[in-house]
């Protein structure tokens, strides 16, 4: 009895363990979707470099000499650049909970607007 | 005689040009030629010259032995049928198929897309021979028993790992096979080098945070047996890279210090080769771009942007990397809480311990959210910060006005209150920021925010003004807003909406433009012989008196008031039914009082039947059918059949064409001027064209009104308003002119009595009632001037009136 008793002890502190563990994770996982978010911000709304080619757009346009003259020579164009779209956040969006809340967030928006 | 004439058939003709010259050949000479012609050394010379004549082939590819075969031969004419090209046979099938390739192919829906290089498929960069699978077999026959035989995948590693690492320590071996590094001296670079994939995959899987012993498997790779893996570099290299070394050296200087592996011959700079077929791939031949200055540095710039570029893509691959293992991690770790939970539920119910039940279940059933914080909540979340800002220090600000007034311990209170207030909001943030990552999503905590703003906003509402609460609901609301993007007017597209009673306003004008139009065509085909009132669809079968000065067929589009037609009788049929069949026998008829009339007249109303073909007659002047049928109020008309048939079948009738025609061809000369034939053809085509009605639509005097494509009615209307403003006007100027003149005879007038005054100077009293007697003579002389319009003679009558009074 006194032995089990015991044991029941050790799996409840195991137990305890585990769920102070699994809430740092969570932690570590949200600030990594985050991580993602931000980079991923900064990545695609790099003015000169991404608009001769990203991992969206392809690299073709590293190989035109022309266009690249241009976006080289002006960088007072930089400051207009359209938004972002949500859709082309690859990264962020290969998560199941981001991809959810874009979805709800978008769908809150709607019904706001048809307000 | 020119010399191309002379040659024999089989050969091509040049052409003959003007510029060039032609020899010509005397009598004796041609004899010559003749036999030239037959002797060998002739075809010799003819060959060469034939192979001068363009084939179409290109010039190099002339000289190929099948082909300048075919090609000579083609020109001598000679037999082809046993001459061609030689190509390898790829009839034959290849027994051994169903060997290598196993496996049962599935087309897939999508087309098969593959991105990776051959090299990423293939494993190492070397393959095994003959000489290094003896070398091998004898290498693990003299191992001891302890060490595990080397594969042949490992063997070829650890050359492939020689061959790079030579080629990195000695680019420029082959000028001095024998000069080989030693296998301590190469062991280092060896050790560094990367073959293959696997230290990539080390790095990454590095990177990642993969445990030491877990291999980085990416869906290119195949899979391991199970148990068996790969021996490490190091380990490789201490075991067997002396022995290998020799061998590899030994290989090394026997291939003169090239690639032990066959490597696709290319051109070297420079030495071009172009009789060695072994030679891959050839340099073409291309013009050098000129390089500047400005290109080179555009170009590097470019690389340096791709490779930035590159670079943030494997950051954010990579850090999607870790987020998967931190969701893999987190799931274990539920799946470690949910069995640890369930043996502790079966574990307490052995014991009967019915405490300690916190950590047996999640608080609440957490639904898994993602809280990243996306641009727009990020900006709400500044907006909301400005704003609180903002109101502390306008809380600030009124405590220090109210400092001033009230008493220190109010002051003190109030201060600790703002302090315990900006402590709670700041709580918050660092809430925000992450301490509860998962419980709330963004916009809950948000929300919540907003609600603490206004409520500490209530709470300093009773010193601030209440305004400051709606001011804070606008701006959020202006923040919110700001999603819509706004169009400057300039910009919204100019659309006129089309509303219900647009569109059946413009329906029902059609429709009465199309009933309209059928009405005019039908007066253009009745012309002027028919004037018909019934065309008016809107009028209701009337008997009009036409005025006398208005002929019918202008009618219609007179001018003339509509006053001036006099509506005698209406007549009215109740069955319309019988009516159109042509029955109808009780036709109604109202006078122009409206009171109905004794019809004893008509028993039927004009109705024409197209199909009654009874009644037309042929004349004898033209080949054409007329009818005469009696109309409304006893008008006659003729109608003229239309000629839609052959009209040569009723000519035939008239004419014997056949025996004029004969008669025609019996003669051999046609004479124009009496030819009866041509007399006829003409007067054919003169019956089939001519008709009484202008194809072109009717003349442009019968539609007066139809000037500018202005409707009748608004022409009468305008032609009316036109009578009326011009008649005003000429009552006007009439008026003026007799108010002139009333004015001028006035000035006469007092002109006249002044000379009288003077003349009778001695009694002005008498003079008076004399002047004013001696007025209408003058008047009635004015009177006859201003002229013809009754108007003006109303005027002059009151000044009579006075005068006959007086």
């Amino acid at each position: 009895m006194d032995e089990q008793k015991k044991e029941y002890e050790k799996l409840k502190k195991k137990l305890r363990d585990a769920l102070v563990q699994k809430k740092q994770l969570e932690a570590k996982w949200n600030s990594l979707e985050q991580e993602v978010y931000d980079k991923e911000t900064e990545y695609l709304s790099q003015k000169p470099s991404s608009r001769m080619g990203n991992i969206l757009l392809g690299f073709q346009g590293f190989n035109k000499s022309s266009s690249a003259q241009q976006i080289l020579s002006d960088h007072s164009h930089s400051s207009n650049a359209q938004p972002l779209d949500d859709n082309d956040r690859i990264f962020s969006l290969s998560s199941y909970l981001f991809a959810k809340q874009l979805a709800a967030s978008n769908h809150q928006e709607q019904t706001k607007s048809n307000d | 005689m020119p010399a191309p004439a002379v040659d024999s058939s089989r050969f091509r003709h040049r052409k003959i040009s003007v510029k060039q010259r032609l020899r010509i050949y005397k009598s004796h000479e041609i004899k010559d030629l003749e036999q030239e012609d037959v002797s060998a050394i002739s075809s010799q010379h003819q060959q060469r010259e034939l192979m001068e004549i363009e084939t179409g082939v290109e010039k190099n590819e002339e000289k190929e032995e099948h082909l300048y075969k075919i090609l000579q031969s083609n020109q001598l004419r000679e037999n082809k049928k046993d001459l061609f090209i030689p190509t390898p046979d790829a009839s034959k099938t290849w027994d051994e198929f169903d060997r290598f390739y196993q496996g049962e192919f599935k087309c897939p829906t999508s087309y098969i897309q593959f991105s990776a290089q051959l090299e990423d498929c293939c494993g190492t960069l070397y393959n095994m021979d003959e000489e290094d699978e003896i070398f091998l077999a004898d290498l693990n026959k003299s191992l001891a028993d302890s060490v595990e035989p080397l594969t042949e995948d490992e063997f070829e590693l650890i050359m492939a790992n020689f061959e790079s690492s030579i080629k990195d320590r000695q680019p420029f071996l082959s000028m001095d096979p024998e000069s080989i590094l030693s296998f301590a001296d190469l062991k280092p670079t060896m050790l560094k080098n990367d073959v293959g994939d696997s230290g990539v995959k080390k790095e990454l899987a590095k990177e990642i945070g993969m445990p030491e012993d877990e291999p980085f498997l990416t869906m290119f790779d195949n899979k391991r047996p199970l148990g068996k893996r790969e021996k490490n570099m190091e380990t490789l290299i201490e075991l067997f890279g002396e022995k290998i070394h020799d061998h590899w050296k030994q290989r090394k200087i026997s291939r003169h210090g090239c690639d032990i592996f066959p490597q696709l011959k290319s051109e070297r700079n420079n030495d071009k080769d172009d009789n060695d077929p072994y030679v891959c791939f050839r340099r073409r031949e291309l013009r050098q771009p000129r390089k500047t200055r400005r290109i080179d540095v555009q170009n590097s710039q470019k690389l340096r942007l791709l490779c930035q570029q590159l670079e943030y893509t494997k950051d954010l691959a990579l850090t999607v990397a870790k987020r998967e293992r931190a969701v893999l991690e987190v799931l274990e770790n539920e799946k470690f809480v949910f069995q640890a939970r369930a043996q502790l539920k079966t574990m307490k119910r052995k014991l009967g311990i019915d405490a300690d039940n916190e950590d047996l279940y999640s608080a609440k059933k957490q639904k898994l959210v993602s809280s990243v914080r996306t641009i727009k909540q990020q900006q709400q979340l500044l907006l909301q910060k400005q704003l609180q800002i903002q109101q502390q220090q306008q809380q600030q600000l009124q405590q220090q006005q109210a400092a001033i007034t009230s008493d220190s311990s109010v002051k003190r209170a109030k201060s600790s209150k703002s302090s315990k207030l900006h402590k709670e909001d700041s709580g918050l943030y660092a809430d925000e920021k992450g301490s509860e990552p998962k419980k709330k999503g963004p916009k809950t905590g948000s929300n919540k925010n907003k609600e603490q703003s206004l409520s500490s906003a209530q709470e300093i509402g009773a010193q601030s003004p209440v305004a400051n609460v709606s001011n804070v609901q606008q701006q959020q609301k202006q923040a919110s807003s700001q999603v819509y993007v706004k169009l400057p007017n300039s910009k919204i597209p100019d659309i006129v909406l089309e509303d219900v009673g647009k569109l059946l306003h413009s329906k029902e004008k059609s429709t009465r433009k199309f009933v309209e139009d059928r009405m005019r065509k039908r007066k253009q085909e009745d012309g002027d012989i028919f004037f018909n009132l019934t065309d008016d669809p809107y009028n209701p079968v009337f008997n009009l008196s036409i005025p006398d000065n208005v002929s019918p067929q202008d009618a219609p589009f007179s001018s003339v008031a509509g006053s001036k037609f006099e509506v005698k009788t209406s007549y009215y049929s109740p069955n319309l039914q019988n009516y159109i069949t042509g029955t109808a026998n009780d036709i109604k008829v109202f006078n122009k009082e409206g009171e109905a009339v004794e019809n004893n007249e008509y028993k039927k109303l004009e109705f024409f039947n197209p199909f009654d073909n009874e009644i037309h007659t042929h004349s004898r002047e033209f080949p054409i059918a007329f009818r005469r049928r009696r109309g409304r109020f006893n008008m006659e008309y003729i109608d003229q059949r239309k000629t839609d048939h052959n009209i040569n079948d009723m000519l035939l009738q008239f004419i014997d064409l056949d025996g004029i025609q004969k008669q025609e061809l019996d003669n051999d000369v046609i004479n124009v001027y009496d030819s009866k034939l041509d007399d006829l053809s003409r007067s054919y085509y003169h019956w089939k064209y001519d008709s009484n009605y202008n194809i072109y639509g009717s003349k442009f005097s019968d539609e007066p009104a139809k000037l500018n494509q202005i409707s009748n009615d608004t022409q009468v209307v305008r032609f009316g308003t036109m009578l009326g403003s011009k008649a005003y006007e000429q009552l006007r100027d009439a008026t003026i002119k007799y108010r002139q003149e009333q004015i001028n005879k006035r000035k006469k007038l007092n002109s006249l009595q002044q000379q009288q005054m003077l003349q009778k100077g001695q009694q002005p009293i008498n003079n008076a009632p004399h002047s004013q007697s001696s007025s209408p003579p003058s008047h009635q002389d004015t009177r006859k001037n201003p002229g013809s319009t009754p108007n003006q003679s109303s005027p002059p009558k009151k000044h009579v009136t006075p005068n006959a009074a007086a």
